[in-house]
């Protein structure tokens, strides 16, 4: 079924912004997605990540969490419970409570201040910057948070760009979209295989894709919606745009309000909420000017598994009365909707099947954006250009592989510092991250000694395969915790995390394997003419890109 | 195949339009959602909606440019809109 055609102008020139727009931002782009893809398991990674946090947490309805804040106060005077403060809950993935607060400091300003606690004990554990961060790292680097300042804005109009690009996409290959969906072939030209992979998966993509543009976008430019709307508006009152998105947050408070003895305690709201909605679990629990007389206790509840399963409840500190509370599953559109679609882009709506789910369609979009731009280059590799100009778009090709597929690697890589560099070292979360960093560009630039694509190609994959299966080496020589003994001991998260890259490394070597095979019918082609007629001669074998090959893996 | 580029504009033109598109795109995303949202008295509703439906309008109001042949009459027609909506707020107000 053929739908009806663009016309000539039209489509000529919504390709050409598609191309232009989807090769500016397709380096950035997969790093997101790619970066991305990993961070949406940031919880599930951190019992690997971090040994000490490898014990199994109590029932989080068993701790005495008003005892936690005595003794924080106790140990450290200057800690200011009257300002603002929450406490992290124990989870399976992480057994610790968290604080996170502000404490004085000798000058009269405050700073912040956060803790961990140990939720049997209730010593304290950490204070100050966690020990590890590593797939923090990596969730930071999918919004550019280690550039500073315009970091997430880049990432907002990346997304931006991308849903202009997703939009002229459809556009562009309206035409062909159906039949091409189904012409789920590797045969053909190499021009026809990148487009129909493009084109195929892109549909499949598309409504998560069209989730992530929007949602993305929202997360980096909001300012730049919120602000005119705050001016134009609410005569510049920025207040009332936060009460629309949270209610709890319009509660203004009175810094030199007088000092009282307060109504509740953390534990009261806490065992009421969970006795209200057994099914649900406190998030957060969190407090404005505690042990003042205008001052609110607060938790946030969520189920995790339904879209509008989570609320805000607002506690007086005074008298204990709900002052304001946005329902779980029941709420009004404008108190649901920007949690739905911050639930949408963080996939906390399904449980970890979802998250699986949302790992493989980021990784088919990471191969739309690598095919996009080897359409872009194939299309161009004929007489119609110049020598000059196809050695340029030979160059900018080769770089943006190196870059994009150098992640794989690097990812490795990142998990092999988080082993090696011990606990007890001082700032050690510089020092991986200092590893994954350089580790990124050495191999990025490496790669640009690499001339031919498929050399690139393999070598990324066989390098990333080895560090790959040193990940649950690293781990049983460091932590004591075998793959072995985490499967006897019924640790899966710990388990999960070395059996998938036990895997990825395997398939990798044997995608090497396989693929040095190839390589001696393919020999000797290094410039891209010669590899061009090598693929004409070949074109049955099409060797699956690392993102591919890694979706399916995993 | 890469698009015809006897269909594709001068580079001059292509600046106009591309501020056209993103400047004068956002500009009437932004005084669009604003204007409805001073006609309205519960505001929350519109807020929240225009979270993504100001992306999904300025993302087409950046196509919409390169429609033009002349990228100066794509600026024109928004400084236009721009002009109603920066009204009906004024009015409202």
């Amino acid at each position: 079924m053929k739908l009806k055609a663009l016309k000539p102008r039209l489509h000529n020139i919504v390709f050409h912004t598609h191309t232009v727009s989807g090769i500016v931002i397709s380096f950035a782009l997969f790093i997101i997605f790619y970066a991305g893809a990993v961070a949406l398991f940031m919880e599930e990674l951190y019992p690997w990540e971090n040994p000490e946090a490898r014990f199994e947490a109590p029932p989080p309805t068993d701790v005495d969490y008003d005892r936690i804040l005595t003794i924080i106060q106790n140990e450290n005077p200057n800690f200011d419970t009257s300002y603002r403060f929450s406490l992290v809950p124990p989870k399976k993935t992480d057994p610790f409570v968290h604080l996170y607060g502000y404490q004085k400091t000798t000058d009269g300003t405050s700073e912040r201040f956060e803790a961990q606690i140990h939720p049997i004990t209730y010593k304290i554990h950490t204070t100050g910057e966690p020990k590890t961060h590593m797939a923090r790292t990596l969730y930071e680097l999918h919004f550019f948070h280690q550039i500073p300042v315009a970091g997430l804005y880049i990432s907002g109009f990346v997304a931006f760009f991308f849903l202009f690009a997703i939009i002229t996409g459809v556009l562009t290959h309206w035409k062909n979209i159906i039949t091409k969906f189904y012409a789920f072939t590797v045969k053909g030209k190499w021009k026809q295989i990148w487009t129909n992979g493009h084109v195929s998966l892109g549909f499949i993509a598309l409504p998560f894709q069209i989730i992530y543009a929007v949602t993305g976008a929202l997360l980096g430019l909001s300012i730049l919606l919120l602000a005119p709307s705050a001016f134009l508006m609410f005569d510049g009152d920025t207040n009332e745009i936060i009460k629309a998105v949270r209610p709890d947050a319009g509660i203004t408070y009175d810094k030199n309000a007088k000092v009282i003895e307060g109504q509740v305690s953390l534990n009261s709201i806490y065992s009421e909420l969970t006795e209200t909605y057994p099914n649900k679990e406190v998030t957060l629990l969190y407090s404005t000017n505690f042990g003042k007389e205008d001052g609110t206790v607060n938790a946030r509840i969520d189920d995790l598994t339904g879209i509008a399963g989570d609320g805000i409840f607002v506690y007086s500190y005074k008298t204990g009365e709900l002052l304001q509370a946005v329902q779980p599953d029941d709420k009004s559109y404008s108190e649901g909707a920007y949690g739905v679609l911050i639930k949408l882009h963080y996939a906390t709506y399904g449980g970890l099947f979802l998250k699986i789910i949302y790992f493989i369609l980021a990784m088919i979009t990471c191969y739309i954006i690598i095919s996009g731009v080897m359409i872009w280059r194939t299309a161009r590799d004929n007489k119609r250009y110049t020598e000059a100009q196809r050695r340029f778009h030979h160059r900018v090709t080769k770089v943006y592989l190196a870059i994009t597929l150098s992640m794989f690697p690097a990812l490795a890589l990142i998990f092999i510092a988080n082993k090696i560099v011990p606990l007890a070292v001082a700032d050690r979360i510089v020092y991986v991250n200092t590893i994954f960093f350089l580790g990124w560009l050495s191999l990025s630039i490496a790669g640009l000694y690499w001339n031919n694509y498929r050399a690139l190609n393999r070598n990324y994959i066989l390098i990333g395969g080895v560090l790959g299966l040193l990940i649950p080496v690293a781990n049983g020589l460091v932590t004591g915790d075998w793959i072995w003994i985490t499967l006897v001991n019924q640790q899966y998260y710990i388990f999960c995390v070395d059996m998938t890259w036990l895997i990825i490394g395997i398939s990798s070597l044997l995608f090497c394997f396989s693929y040095s095979k190839l390589k001696d019918e393919t020999k000797n082609q290094s410039s891209s003419d010669k590899e061009k007629k090598n693929t004409k001669s070949k074109t049955h074998v099409k060797p699956p890109t690392p993102v591919l090959q890694n979706f399916v893996k995993n | 195949m890469p698009a015809n580029p006897k269909h594709l504009s001068s580079n001059s033109q292509r600046i106009v339009k591309i501020t056209a598109g993103i400047l004068g795109g956002y500009l009437v995303t932004i005084l669009f959602h604003n204007s409805i949202g001073s006609l309205l008295s519960e505001k929350a509703g519109l807020l929240i909606t225009s979270a993504y439906s100001s992306f999904f309008l300025w993302s087409i109001l950046l196509i919409v440019p390169f429609l033009f042949k002349n990228g100066w009459k794509a600026w024109a027609t928004y400084i236009i809109i721009i002009l109603i909506c920066a009204g009906i707020i004024f009015i409202n107000k």
